[in-house]
């Protein structure tokens, strides 16, 4: 295993045991992350808390499995599945997606996600949830 | 042999050439092209000879950029875009991810792509 794949596995093992500040303490302090492909990215450890905040209200992750990685210089490639269950309807999905992650000195700084969001919808932002409850 | 991430460059040589042949002649006859995860892949190089020629007859000035990439024994795994114009005459820049994998012999066995398919270019 590559050293930038450990670290994308200590995040993953922290979010599997829904430990924000270990998910938190993968990242470096300028990450951005690139969750959907048509949305500004978040920014900053503040917004990644946010983040995992709503997609945790919204999704409940059951699986997120890695089947494929390559790693070249500070950029890691990973091919996935995730098992989600919308919060808000109780559906299962399954979502393949892939990752790309800049990785340096043993932190992650940047990631972007490719999927297709007509197969997952974003989850709902606390305030919106609100409003329509 | 040549590696992934070179016989993925010559593919996309070809490609920018429009060289029908040359391009089909990288794909294993088994081939299976999930030209955007989430539809139904296309399994053999009939199909992709299908493919090309209507997506070729439908996209103009076509760029492909390969912004990074990173590969292993079989498989590389890139970030890129594609720009064109489409069959409505709209310019598109289209963000996406491929992972393309090979057999022994060199030929491309599996290819998947990742992107948003409605409105791919959309920013937030």
């Amino acid at each position: 295993m590559g050293e930038h794949m450990k670290v994308v596995e200590a995040m993953m093992a922290a979010w599997k045991k829904r430990d924000v500040e270990g998910f938190i303490a993968t990242l470096s302090d300028d990450i951005e992350y690139h969750w959907h492909p048509t949305k500004r990215p978040a920014i900053g450890k503040d917004k990644m808390r946010k983040f995992l905040a709503n997609y945790e209200q919204g999704f409940d992750q059951q699986e997120w499995r890695i089947v494929h990685s390559a790693e070249a210089g500070e950029v890691l490639f990973v091919e996935g599945m995730e098992v989600l269950v919308d919060r808000s309807t109780g559906v299962k999905m399954d979502n393949p997606f892939v990752q790309v992650f800049e990785v340096r000195d043993g932190l992650i700084r940047r990631m972007r996600d490719y999927y297709d969001t007509s197969q997952v919808h974003a989850p709902a932002k606390p305030d919106a949830a609100k409003a329509s409850a | 042999m040549s590696t992934p991430i070179e016989r993925l460059r010559a593919l996309m040589e070809v490609s920018g050439r429009r060289d029908k042949a040359a391009f089909l002649a990288f794909f294993d006859p088994a081939i299976e092209y999930h030209y955007h995860v989430g539809t139904r892949p296309l399994i053999g190089v009939e199909w992709v000879d299908k493919f090309i020629t209507r997506y070729w007859a439908n996209h103009s000035e076509t760029e492909w950029v390969l912004s990074s990439w990173a590969q292993n024994e079989t498989q590389v795994l890139t970030e890129g875009r594609e720009d064109y114009v489409n069959a409505d005459g709209v310019k598109v820049s289209h963000p996406y991810m491929g992972i393309i994998e090979f057999g022994p012999d060199g030929k491309i066995t599996a290819w998947r792509d990742y992107f948003q398919m409605k409105d791919p270019a959309a920013t937030g």
